[in-house]
């Protein structure tokens, strides 16, 4: 019964190439790197730059970062063994009716790395809805 | 486009000097009447949201109509699934018409109207999609456009008169955006003078349908004027 209604749930929903909430973008750290914590820095009205809420690092250093739709650019605080380092996102929003089904829908388009960034390696990678981004 | 509404004028004004030449129990040479839809601005007494003002003085000499309406449109509703939508135009419809016929010959009460408008509008269309955020919080996106159409409408209506002066009509139209009007934004919802213009075609993948149409619900006053 719960095979059945997982298939049913599934099968019913609408394909969107788009998303309708906060994006995210999948992140891989070498764990060697040893990151204990990560959280991104949020922008107030004046422009002024405060830190987040700690962001779940998941298994094998495989994390979701949210994306700040309000700014073209994301800058996340990474501490390791007493050292920060940033990484900054820049990107463009592309909003747009999908379809009927799906709604407006929100996409990421022409993501890199910002210069804000103090990690020597860092790949980005489009991978289907989202980003990849690695940190080597 | 073009072509066919010059066409049909041309037809329509055969048909006028030939109505006219033939009909010897027309009533009275010429009228004024002066009128205001009822049906449009409905929904600003019972919300508070849209509403258009469309007051028209049409001419008619014998069987002949000319008509001229200037109106406003302010459109306020949510549309596409989720964009709060807001419209707010002007518009301008010249045109002619003839009286078809007499429903009842003996009195003239009721009679036949149809005929074609040319329709010129200006409006300006703006969206908000909002996008919910559980880190940063949630995001509004607004997007506008504006859009200068032009096309044409006809109309068959029922016009009764309830008094020696004051008329009821019923009516129905369909009208056309002859000049293209994709929108990089979002497709065209509402045309200031037209209508909403996506009622027909293939919503899932265009909404911007250039027909429209709707019902119009008038009432008005008569100026029986003496020979000239």
């Amino acid at each position: 019964m719960i095979v059945l209604l997982s298939t049913v749930g599934v099968g019913c929903g609408p394909y969107c190439e788009g998303v309708k909430s906060e994006p995210t973008v999948r992140l891989e750290v070498d764990m060697d790197l040893g990151i204990e914590r990560v959280y991104a820095l949020k922008l107030d009205k004046n422009g002024q730059e405060s830190p987040g809420e700690f962001i779940a690092i998941g298994d094998y250093s495989d994390t979701e970062l949210p994306i700040d739709l309000n700014s073209d650019a994301t800058t996340y605080v990474f501490e390791r063994n007493g050292v920060t380092d940033l990484l900054e996102l820049v990107y463009t929003k592309s909003v747009g009716l999908e379809s009927k089904a799906c709604g407006f829908t929100l996409a990421l388009e022409g993501m890199s790395v910002g210069g804000r960034t103090t990690f020597n390696n860092v790949i980005v990678a489009k991978e289907f809805k989202t980003y990849l981004i690695t940190i080597e | 486009m073009k072509r066919p509404i010059l066409a049909f004028v041309i037809c329509l004004m055969i048909s006028l000097s030939g109505w006219s030449q033939s009909d010897s129990t027309v009533v009275s040479n010429s009228h004024f009447f002066i009128s205001l839809e009822l049906l449009k601005p409905l929904s600003l007494i019972m919300d508070g949201s849209s509403y258009v003002i469309e007051p028209e003085i049409t001419y008619q000499r014998k069987k002949l109509l000319w008509k001229l309406s200037a109106g406003h449109s302010s459109i306020d509703k949510q549309v596409y699934r989720e964009m709060k939508y807001s419209s707010k135009g002007y518009f301008i419809k010249v045109g002619m018409g003839m009286e078809l016929e007499y429903v009842r010959k003996s009195s003239s009460q009721n009679s036949i109207l149809s005929g074609v408008n040319f329709i010129f509008s200006s409006n300006d269309e703006n969206g908000i999609v909002d996008f919910s955020g559980d880190y940063f919080g949630d995001y509004s996106h607004q997007m506008k456009q504006h859009n200068n159409s032009r096309g044409a409408e006809m109309y068959f209506t029922h016009r009764t008169l309830i008094s020696e002066k004051v008329f009821f009509s019923l009516g129905v139209r369909i009208a056309y955006v002859a000049n293209s009007h994709q929108q990089e934004e979002f497709p065209v919802y509402y045309t200031s003078g037209f209508g909403v213009v996506n009622i027909l075609g293939n919503q899932e993948q265009n909404y911007n349908n250039q027909l429209s149409g709707g019902l119009s619900i008038k009432l008005g006053y008569r100026f029986k004027l003496r020979k000239l």
